[in-house]
Order: C-alpha cells, then structure tokens, then sequence
C-alpha cells in the first residue's frame, strides 16, 4: 500500500481550467477566431505571467494586441475574470477527499484571478492562505527545483505529496525526479488515482463496467 | 452506417500526450451506433495513438525504451535531405502505428477499466494535430 500522501494541485489546468482557454472563451465571444497560433501565442503569454515576467495588465494588453479585440485591459480582465470557474467535477471531489486529506494549491494567477478562482463555485474553503504558494516558476525547463521551493513553501516534504499536474510533459518531469505525480484529465479519473493511492475508499474504482459478452 | 468526425489537437511535442477517450466516446454516442467498431487514425507521421493505462510511470518507461532504442537525438537518414532533423519520430511511428480499433458495444466504446486513447506526439514541434475517428456499425 502506497504511503499518505497530501494532495497539491496547481490551480491552473486542475481546479480550473486553463487561462489560455478561458481567455479564448473570451476572444470567440467577440468574433476572434481562435487559430492554433492564436492559442500557442495565449499559451506562451500564460507562461510569461506564470512565471512573472508580466503583469496580468500586461497579459491583457498583449492578447488585445495580439488578437485586434476591441475592449480595454481593464474590460479584458473582467472578462477572463468572469470565465474562471471550477473543472467539472472538482468542487465535488474536493469536498470528498478535503476532510481526510489536507489539499495544498499552487497558484501562478494574478492577485485578482486568483480571487476569482477561489472564490467560484466554493473552491475558497478548500485552500485557505496557508495552503497556497504562488509560484513564479511554470515551465517545464525549471522542474523539478521549481516543484521543491513550492513544496518547501507549503513545509511539505517530497515523500508526503503527491503532485497533481495537468501538463503532460512536466509531470514527467516531476516524476523523473523523484517526485509523486498524476497527470490531471479529469475529475473522475483523479478521483481514480486517489483511489489507487489509498486516499478514497476503493468503492467505484471503475470508471465503466468491463464489457460482457453478448450477441448484436 | 458510418459517421467520421476529426479532432484537432494542440501539441507541444516532444513526447507530449492527450487522453482523448472522452472524445471519442462522445462521437460513438453522437453515432446513435450500438454494436461496431471505433477506429481512431492519428493523421501524421511523428506520433502515435495507442490503448495504454494513464500512468505517468508508464510514460517515463516508455519514452526511456524508445530513446534506448531510436535516440531522439540520434543520426537517421532522413535527416540527409536537410530539411528537419526529426527522424526518431518517423521510425518510433513507424514501429507504434498510428491506429487502433476499440469494440462499440451497446452503444459505448468496450474498453477495460484502466484503457485508455492516448496520442503520443514524437515530434519536437509544437502545432495543430489532426485524430480521425470512425465509427461504424448499426
């Protein structure tokens, strides 16, 4: 049996969706035809402010630039701010998993976004401030060091944590290193690996029956 | 009876993965098909679509054969025609293929409880990626 484990997941990709896609949202409401450019260049600019490098002012400048959208930083902002809400199903899983085990939260957002995230769809009484480290670390180049600081931030040892991360490759990247770590998908097959880590009673491991033989 | 659907994925490369199993269920129940079969077609040459069970471990495993086996930064033929330097990629999919069929039985895909649809992309660019999938079957 694995041992415990204190559940840290990062705020953007896991307990909402990503910001390049809520920012999309809000581009394809105002006629901008998100291309694959488009959501690569809302990509990199997410990594830029998840890293420090920009303010979430400048975000917002960037994308309107970027994208002719006709509306001010200020009214961009609102907008993004108005499309944060929690990934399907993980307001459910974490009043499941919440009162046994202590969720931790990496945040990479804005003061203003990260209000908003915690404050849509009851997410706020999960992470209180002692829960969360905002991190100017995201990209897959400073893994794992990045990871360690956070985790030391939070007073979490490595042994003890189990990362929960939506981005593929540095998952992998945590994981090389050492570290416990899931891919995030969704809710239902997080809840899964929550199961497989012993931290939810193995009732409904399923995710769907095994198929029985039939004819058609 | 037949229905094609594609989905576009966005890649970073690099042995970046999607779980598209949600997706493609989704177009099996849009078919109204209850006994068939999906196929799933990646639509490229440096990546794969394969069954596996969602385990980062099983990736860091699979990602260290194929680099034992095909360095992604090892010296290929192809790469003699100047034009990219991704030659890893092409025989890694040459190997893995780029299909795989799933039973449709009554009306859903008939997979284990740990299968999942996972695209595997090998390529070291970042872009679009295209995944068709068919389904047939009455």
């Amino acid at each position: 049996m694995p041992p415990p484990k204190s559940p840290v997941l990062w705020l953007d990709g896991v307990v909402v969706p990503p910001l390049w896609r809520c920012t999309r949202a809000v581009l394809e409401a105002h006629g901008v035809r998100a291309d694959p450019g488009l959501c690569f260049a809302l990509i990199d600019l997410g990594r830029e402010l998840g890293a420090g490098a920009i303010s979430g002012e400048e975000y917002c400048r960037r994308v309107i630039a970027r994208a002719a959208l006709p509306l001010s930083s200020e009214q961009l902002a609102a907008a993004i701010e108005s499309r944060i809400e929690p990934a399907p199903g993980m307001v459910n899983l974490l009043d499941e998993i919440s009162p046994t085990w202590r969720c931790y939260l990496l945040a990479d957002y804005p003061p203003r976004w990260l209000l908003a995230a915690l404050s849509a769809g009851g997410l706020a009484r999960h992470f209180p401030e002692d829960r969360i480290v905002i991190t100017a670390h995201i990209t897959s180049a400073d893994q794992p060091a990045a990871a360690l600081e956070m985790l030391a931030a939070l007073r979490l040892s490595p042994e003890e944590s189990l990362l929960i991360d939506g981005d593929p490759l540095r998952a992998m990247a945590l994981f090389r290193a050492g570290l416990s770590v899931t891919t995030f998908v969704d809710a239902l097959r997080l809840r899964r690996e929550f199961v497989l880590w012993s931290m939810l009673p193995s009732e409904g491991l399923r995710l769907r029956p095994a198929p029985q033989d039939h004819s058609a | 009876m037949v229905l094609t659907r594609t989905l576009p994925l966005l890649s970073e490369g690099s042995f970046y993965t999607t779980i598209i199993t949600e997706q493609v269920r989704d177009i099996v129940k849009e078919s109204g098909i209850r006994e068939g079969v999906a196929f799933v077609f990646y639509q490229h040459t440096t990546g794969s679509v394969m069954i596996v069970e969602h385990e980062t471990g099983i990736l860091v495993d699979l990602e260290d054969l194929l680099e034992k086996i095909l360095p992604a930064a090892g010296d290929y033929a192809h790469h003699r025609r100047g034009f990219d330097a991704n030659g890893a990629a092409h025989v890694r999919t040459a190997l893995l293929g780029v299909s795989v069929h799933v039973p449709v039985i009554e009306g859903d895909l008939g997979l284990g409880t740990f299968q999942e649809l996972l695209v595997l992309d090998m390529d070291p660019a970042r872009r679009e990626r295209t995944v068709i999938v068919q389904v047939m079957g009455e």
